[in-house]
């Protein structure tokens, strides 16, 4: 079971990284770039995704997350990783 | 350019591998992300006398380009156990007070995010890195533990220009600089 979604991704997007609150995400195969998530506000949405879910993302993890399903499944597979502790 | 990182190389040298590396840094910069390398150069050495009577504009430059930055990247070779004497006095240099305000102020160096790298040596400057960190606990900057970046025995891997030509230590750096984003964006 999924437990972190697009939509969670999509409010943090809106709370933490500068993107307006009218965002609609269609399609997890939708790059970051067309939400208008630039590195700036990539980095801010990797600080937020840390301290909302307890989770530590690797730098080279966090820089090469292209689409919004990258994101939601790097954090799902934390998630799970922190479960099996 | 939204996030500004400042490179300062340890040597002077035109084919320097150390500047290489932050060349190489320059290059594999994710969008948005630009390494400005600052020629340490027109830096006068340290002097009280100079200082009291106007920092040297040269030096100002280099506060205010370290001010600007997200954070710093220093490239290093290792010179009799230590970093070089140009790095030494550029840091001295820059960890001064700012006495543009009175009281004076933090110096540029404070709470600033900071990764180090080196090449040369036979031990790839680690040497010079334990003193660097020596010198960035003192001024309070917040440096990045890990990936440590130390390259020995690589002389072959620059072009005659001091270019980077090996994609395994290219990765190295991209790394180093990726850590290091993340690094300073946990502390924003």
């Amino acid at each position: 079971v999924a437990r972190f979604t697009v939509e969670e991704l999509r409010e943090v997007l809106i709370d933490s990284a500068g993107v307006p609150s009218g965002l609609t995400i269609d399609d997890p195969s939708t790059p970051l770039a067309d939400l208008d998530v630039d590195s700036v506000s990539l980095l801010a949405l990797v600080v937020a995704l840390e301290k909302r879910y307890g989770v530590r993302i690797r730098a080279a993890d966090a820089l090469r997350m292209n689409t919004v399903g990258d994101a939601v499944e790097l954090v799902n597979g934390l998630l799970e990783r922190a479960d099996q502790v | 350019v939204a996030i500004r990182i400042l490179g300062v190389s340890g040597s002077l040298r035109r084919a320097s591998m150390n500047t290489g590396l932050l060349r190489a840094a320059a290059q594999v910069a994710p969008a948005g992300v630009e390494v400005e390398i600052f020629d340490l150069r027109p830096l006068p050495f340290y002097d009280a006398d100079l200082e009291q009577v106007g920092t040297p504009e040269p030096v100002l430059e280099f506060r205010e380009a370290i001010e600007r930055a997200e954070a710093l990247l220093i490239a290093t070779p290792e010179y009799n156990y230590s970093v070089t004497g140009v790095l030494k006095n550029a840091l001295d240099w820059a960890s001064r007070p700012d006495f543009r305000t009175r009281p004076p102020g933090p110096s540029p160096l404070t709470e600033k995010p900071m990764a180090m790298m080196g090449a040369g040596g036979s031990f790839g400057t680690i040497r010079a890195q334990m003193h660097l960190r020596q010198m960035a606990l003192h001024n309070d900057m917040k440096v990045l533990v890990k990936p440590e970046v130390g390259l020995q025995r690589v002389r072959e891997k620059f072009d005659a220009d001091g270019n980077l030509r090996d994609e395994a230590i290219r990765e190295q750096v991209r790394g180093l600089l990726e850590a290091l984003l993340v690094w300073a964006a946990r502390l924003r």
